[in-house]
């Protein structure tokens, strides 16, 4: 009975870890190569990345005598990665399951349950530590020759050690969902956190040689430091290099014993906290006076709205803004230093002005605001299409939403290239027009990709903004759209266009593909609309 | 008030409704009674212009549902048989959002809308997000919404499941009252005791099509409408 009931537990929970990375059954063929080839694409690129970084390290340590920091780097490498992209799904599985009322009301123990949550969890913390672990001993092996003991212990740790990153990540995550869960402002804790965690990972990239060549050269103080500090590491290193009894005995501890402590905690009171509401104070409403606006305005508030208070909405589909600030900081930054290589093709200033203009533009393409906005509608179509409102008037909510939360971003780029570039009058026209152009351009083609490819079979919000082919189209398409007119500048008119003239015509192909693309809404929108 | 002529729409091969036709006058209240499938909510959703027509045509008020659809919404209310709002708004953010659209004055929506919240007595709850709300709670801010623009038809589906006694009572008296001034009611129901007592016509309707339609008394006779509709159902 037991046996039984806990596989039908895990089945359903694998399932709903499958959905989650958008498996759907009633997918297409295409679409299913298609996604296959992305999750390959995406593994293959990651592994290869995390690859590069432990060949950097690998000789010089292991040569120096110091293998057991190499791969107490590699544990501690894979331990952060599992934690980092496993914790929000560990609050999301464990702890925010929208079927603990039905579970808890059958004959199932808590603690099966919580077994069959921290399964799935912990097999996507092996995914994660796969992605390290592999090319670290990969890498390895390309160097230097492992004993056949040193292979074993390194596969079994490897194994082991995700579940020390469960273990804190269950810990992390009830932490946020207790915090979360007190507080009005979740959304705005959440936003501030991630956009934290962005900026670091920024910058860790961004400075990721500096790093590596630190790492390189203060070699023999790094790896004491870090056996003082981190000790687990330098046992876990010492286990595979050493092959120490001990050591081995202690990686393993440190590995299995604050998951089975936690395991224990929460089975013992898993039931408490899940159905025990310790959410917000209840807000009581006051009355006041109404303020009446046109349909129009109302139709954009609510768009406003939604965006607002829909973290995972802002994150993935606003984060062009982000990335365009930062090409700005960076150009402030390292301002007299470009400006001095430009300057020995010409005004440097003017030339710059376009570039950067350039540069906006491609960065504020990775918004698309609105390519998921109808998608978003789903179950609350019916309201839109029995509400007395033009079609045109809805879908053009979704272009305007996706407008006010990119064009003041890019706009404040603009600016700043433009005080620190004081470029000619025509460059200056180029900084401020085509980011511009390409934000309505980029607002209108959303709505049509998502009136073409709307993903209305969602059972999570995240779903239709971040696997929907319209999101997908959008982000790529303004990119490509960039490229392709950089291209055939490059290829075809550099020779007879100036840089500056080019940009204005490229402008104009923004507004006339943008013309084109608000005419399809007004002549075809309502017959698309009206068929979701 | 609405006029179904020759109603007809299919899904696939599968005619969801078969050509039906009701007239329901102002005053009345009507209740559409059909089981599980049997095309009720494709009949009401047409009717709102959510769904088209394959053939057939409606009038509300006169005016086509397919050739005017922005006028003859605005003379009517819907209310779905599963509320799904916007969740991330308040209760009186919707509303107000709903006032909106139906362009109301300020000083009328504030009055209707604390009306009907005192009534279905929600207006505490109105500062809180929908994605709170009870499943009752979320069909008495629809049924509010419904009520804040006076519409001359309302079209319910299921407009009970969900409510309370005191609300469904509520409920039952505004319907009333609503086709006491001019306007008129259509409405899906299961719940035939209710159909029964509160309904000037009734219309049963079995795999598409209409089956019988027809002041209450003369439906259902001496017997009750559940003896009528069981019968026709085995029939």
């Amino acid at each position: 009975m037991d046996a039984r009931v806990f596989k039908a537990l895990l089945r359903v929970r694998l399932a709903s870890l499958w959905t989650m990375f958008g498996k759907q059954n009633d997918r297409g063929k295409a679409k299913k190569i298609l996604y296959g080839l992305l999750l390959i694409y995406v593994v293959g690129i990651l592994a290869l990345y995390f690859g590069m970084v432990f060949y950097t390290i690998c000789v010089p340590y292991c040569s120096a005598g110091l293998s057991w920091f190499y791969f107490g780097f590699v544990s501690i490498f894979a331990l952060v990665l599992c934690f980092v992209g496993s914790i929000f799904t560990t609050q999301a599985q464990i702890y925010k399951a929208k079927d603990n009322d039905l579970l808890f009301s059958m004959p199932i123990k808590p603690s099966f349950v919580l077994m069959s949550r921290m399964i799935t969890v912990g097999a996507l913390n092996h995914f994660y530590a796969l992605l390290v672990f592999i090319p670290a001993g990969v890498v390895y092996c390309m160097n230097f020759t492992p004993t056949v003991l040193g292979v074993v212990i390194y596969i079994i740790l490897s194994l082991l050690l995700p579940f020390l990153s469960l273990a804190l990540s269950c810990i992390a995550a009830w932490i946020i969902e207790v915090v979360s869960s007190r507080t009005r402002h979740k959304n705005v804790i959440t936003i501030v956190l991630s956009l934290v965690f962005m900026t670091l990972y920024l910058l860790f990239v961004f400075r990721l040689n500096s790093y590596l060549t630190e790492l390189v050269t203060s070699g023999a103080s790094i790896a004491a430091a870090v056996k003082k500090a981190f000790f687990p590491a330098y046992y876990y290193g010492l286990a595979i290099t050493e092959h120490n009894l001990l050591a081995i005995v202690i990686s393993i501890a440190v590995s299995i014993l604050p998951f089975a402590l936690v395991y224990w905690v929460l089975s013992k009171n898993l039931h408490g906290l899940v159905t025990t509401n310790i959410g917000e104070k209840k807000k009581k409403y006051v009355e006041r006076k109404l303020k009446a606006r046109s349909a129009k305005a109302a139709l954009l508030q609510k768009e406003l709205i939604r965006f607002g208070t829909n973290v995972g909405y802002i994150m993935n589909t606003a984060i062009g803004g982000l990335f365009g600030i930062i090409l700005c900081v960076m150009f402030v930054v390292q301002r007299d230093t470009v400006l001095a290589l430009f300057g020995i093709i010409g005004d440097a200033s003017s030339l710059m002005a376009v570039l950067m203009a350039a540069g906006i533009t491609f960065c504020i393409s990775m918004n698309f605001v609105s390519a998921p906005s109808i998608s978003l509608e789903a179950k609350t179509l019916w309201l839109l299409k029995s509400l007395p409102v033009k079609v045109k008037d809805i879908l053009m909510s979704k272009v305007y939403l996706h407008i006010i939360i990119t064009a003041p971003v890019t706009l404040i780029c603009s600016a700043i290239s433009f005080v620190f570039l004081m470029p000619d009058l025509a460059a200056t026209g180029v900084l401020f027009l085509l980011p511009q152009t390409a934000v309505i351009f980029g607002g209108l083609f959303g709505v049509v990709l998502n009136l073409i490819f709307p993903k209305l079979d969602w059972t999570n919000e995240i779903q239709a903004i971040k696997q929907g082919l319209s999101s997908f189209i959008a982000m790529f398409g303004g990119m490509a759209v960039m490229l392709l007119l950089i291209f055939v500048y490059v290829k075809l008119l550099i020779e007879t266009v100036s840089l500056v003239a080019f940009a204005y015509i490229a402008s104009l192909v923004f507004l006339l593909l943008s013309a084109g693309l608000y005419l399809y809404i007004v002549k075809c929108g309502e017959r698309k609309f009206n068929s979701l | 008030m609405l006029r179904i002529e020759h109603l007809t729409k299919t899904y696939g091969d599968k005619k969801a409704v078969d050509d039906l036709s009701l007239h329901i006058k102002p005053g009345e209240i009507y209740g559409f009674i059909g089981h599980n499938g049997a095309g009720k909510t494709t009949t009401i959703k047409a009717c709102c212009g959510i769904l088209t027509p394959d053939e057939g045509e409606i009038f509300v008020d006169g005016k086509s549902v397919v050739k005017d659809p922005i006028g003859t919404k605005k003379l009517m209310a819907y209310i779905p048989d599963n509320p799904d709002l916007y969740e991330f708004l308040s209760g009186i953010k919707y509303l107000n959002f709903i006032a909106d659209i139906y362009g109301v004055p300020e000083g009328t929506r504030d009055e209707l809308i604390h009306k009907y919240a005192n009534i279905f007595e929600i207006t505490d709850d109105l500062a809180q997000p929908i994605s709170s709300y009870s499943h009752g709670m979320k069909q008495k801010t629809a049924i509010i919404s419904a009520l804040i623009h006076s519409p001359k038809l309302i079209i319910m589906d299921e407009p009970f499941v969900g409510l309370d006694p005191k609300a469904t009572h509520s409920l039952k008296l505004i319907m009333r009252e609503v086709c006491e001034n001019g306007g008129a009611i259509f409405f899906s129901t299961h719940v035939l005791e209710v159909a029964e007592k509160l309904c000037d016509k009734v219309a049963i309707i079995r795999r598409g099509k209409l089956v019988i339609t027809g002041d209450m008394d003369s439906v259902k006779g001496d017997a009750s409408l559940e003896e009528v509709f069981l019968e026709l159902e085995e029939n």
